[in-house]
């Protein structure tokens, strides 16, 4: 018996009798992980413009939490926050087109997006001022062309 | 085959992190004379309809409730049973869908770093759609981000309500601090404690109030509040008493069937469904059961010996002692007794006027398109009250988020019409 519970990243080691039939165990993200990894796959599943909201906000604010700041923008786009929502979307725009060309291209497709987080960050770290903002680029940088899209919409 | 294994370390999790993020509190003071919606009641039912309604432009809403914080009764509640983590999975949540909000599983994801391993190991089983547990920190915090967005905490005064009293064009809510005249009111009452011919007993305690901390106890009750009782009861090293009158406890990952949660399993609680029949249903549905995680430590004291365990013994009263009378005519002697009897819902008596609640078998009489009170179309029920209208599930998270969007879209549709044009 195995509780689902303590699942391992790695599956158990193959015997004869494994081997002739699959594995009836799944593989969950690890536990271990950065925190700015966790943060960062669910920033790649944001909307363009709470991204660039986010980038805004970390390019006025440059220290902080990126989750922090992801809530930040949660609570602008419901009129909540200290700063104004479109300001926010506006900083981020600009600081998205001041940057944009100057970033290196990732020819390599990762099927994980842990993995390709992890390597973006690595190659982004020179254009950012704090860990905030190199999240929120890296997520723009990773979403480019939804990210480009929505700037060229208006 | 993988199987679960109920582990009681998904019980321990630590409570009294503060978490960051802003800690909206209510206002003191009278309230506003009017307001297009009051709603009563701020616990996750109120939270969640208040937010519905910020959703729907409907801006003018007073929220009263006597807690110095979102969810406040509600949360005292849970750690006067020091409980660490609520069985509702991470994807019933306060809020409202179809906004884009950031939800409950996510929130807790970006304080990845506040969060312990075992909370984390939760947090992937959510995502793997298997069962989970939510710890009361994350809760807490997200109810109060909750109510930061949407901003509820600064539409909420501090008071009590004393009456709930609806007139021709609107509705005069009586509070401590002042009365309010409102279009629509929105009840979200919550369960209270069911009610005992023993509490005045010496000796006897009912759950949700102050209790002795050592002695021994006897628990009275097959429910989770037993189970919490009784695992802090014996975590102290006290003789434990379990006393219920099913034949055995019933260990579940939730209270409610899956099936409830859905479309499917609301509309056997549907219009054109009898009463009877929703009544037989409920009984069957709305049963006492204890979260799996507590069975490796109930069953372990038990063999131990240091839980005794009395099952199938119906109780016929509580002698001063105390003694708990069984009906095979044992008693279980002990330094305290616990009630855990379970909650019934609050249907409103105590505010409205009888005629207006409808009362039956301890329902109140609403409309299941509306949740509004048929004798009072202004008044509105979300909550444990709506459970002959949405299922057992009415009383959970999630049945919260179901009614209050009914709710919601109902008073955003009669403010847009005009007072006097058949607005009862």
């Amino acid at each position: 018996m195995r509780a689902l519970a303590s699942a391992a990243r790695t599956p158990p080691a193959s015997t004869d009798t494994q081997e002739t039939r699959p594995s009836p165990e799944f593989l969950l993200p690890g536990v271990d992980d950065p925190p700015l990894t966790e943060v960062g796959v669910i920033l790649l599943g944001f909307d363009p413009g709470r991204l660039l909201a986010g980038l805004g906000l970390s390019t006025l604010d440059g220290a902080g939490d990126p989750g922090l700041v992801a809530l930040a923008v949660d609570r602008a786009r419901h009129g909540a926050g200290p700063v104004d929502h479109e300001t926010l979307l506006a900083a981020g725009g600009r600081r998205w087109r001041a940057v944009r060309d100057a970033l290196p291209d990732d020819p390599v497709a990762d099927a994980s997006p842990r993995a390709g987080w992890e390597r973006t960050l690595r190659a982004l770290e020179p254009f950012a001022a704090g860990p905030t903002e190199l999240a929120f680029l890296a997520a723009c940088r990773m979403r480019r062309r939804a990210v480009d899209d929505h700037l060229a919409a208006g | 085959m993988t199987l679960f294994v109920p582990d009681p370390g998904l019980l321990s999790s630590p409570r009294g992190r503060r978490f960051p993020g802003p800690d909206p509190r209510p206002r003191t003071g009278p309230p506003p004379a009017s307001a297009d919606v009051v709603v009563v009641g701020g616990g996750p039912a109120g939270l969640s309809v208040a937010s519905a309604l910020w959703h729907r432009d409907v801006r003018d809403v007073v929220l009263i409730d006597p807690s110095d914080r979102p969810c406040g009764r509600f949360l005292d509640r849970v750690d006067g049973l020091d409980q660490r983590v609520l069985r509702s999975p991470y994807q019933h949540h306060p809020g409202v869908e179809g906004f884009r909000d950031c939800e409950l599983l996510d929130f807790a994801r970006l304080h990845w770093s506040r969060l312990t391993p075992v909370e984390r190991r939760e947090v992937r089983m959510a995502q793997a759609g298997h069962r989970s547990v939510v710890p009361v920190d994350v809760f807490e915090a997200f109810c109060r981000h909750v109510a930061d967005v949407h901003h509820v905490a600064e539409r909420t005064w501090r008071t009590t309500a004393l009456s709930v009293t609806p007139g021709p064009g609107s509705v005069v809510v009586a509070t401590a601090a002042g009365s309010i005249e409102a279009r629509s009111v929105v009840l979200a009452l919550g369960e209270r404690t069911r009610p005992s011919e023993w509490d005045a007993v010496p000796g006897v305690h009912r759950w949700d109030g102050p209790r002795p901390a050592d002695g021994s106890v006897a628990v009275v009750g097959a429910g989770l509040t037993a189970a919490h009782l009784l695992a802090a009861a014996l975590d102290a090293g006290r003789e434990a008493h379990w006393v219920m009158r099913e034949d055995a406890e019933r260990y579940q990952c939730s209270d409610v069937n899956a099936a409830f949660f859905r479309a499917e399993g609301r509309a056997r609680f549907g219009s054109d469904v009898s009463w009877a029949d929703r009544r037989a249903l409920m009984r069957q549905h709305r049963r006492a059961t204890v979260m799996f995680e507590f069975r490796p430590v109930l069953t372990a004291a038990e063999r131990s010996g240091r839980l005794r365990v009395h099952r199938g013994r119906a109780v016929t009263g509580i002698a001063a002692g105390p003694a708990v009378e069984l009906a095979d005519g044992s008693r279980v002697g002990a330094d305290s007794v616990v009630l855990a009897l379970g909650t019934v819902p609050s249907t409103g008596a105590d505010l409205l006027p009888a005629e207006v609640v409808g009362a039956r078998d301890g329902w109140p009489d609403l409309d299941e398109q509306t949740l509004s009170y048929r004798r009072a179309p202004s008044v509105f029920a979300v909550g444990a009250a709506t459970g002959m209208a949405l299922g057992p599930a009415a009383r959970n998270i999630d049945g919260h988020r179901v009614g209050t969007a009914l709710v919601a879209g109902a008073i955003a549709a009669r403010l847009r019409t005009p007072v006097g044009a058949g607005v009862g």
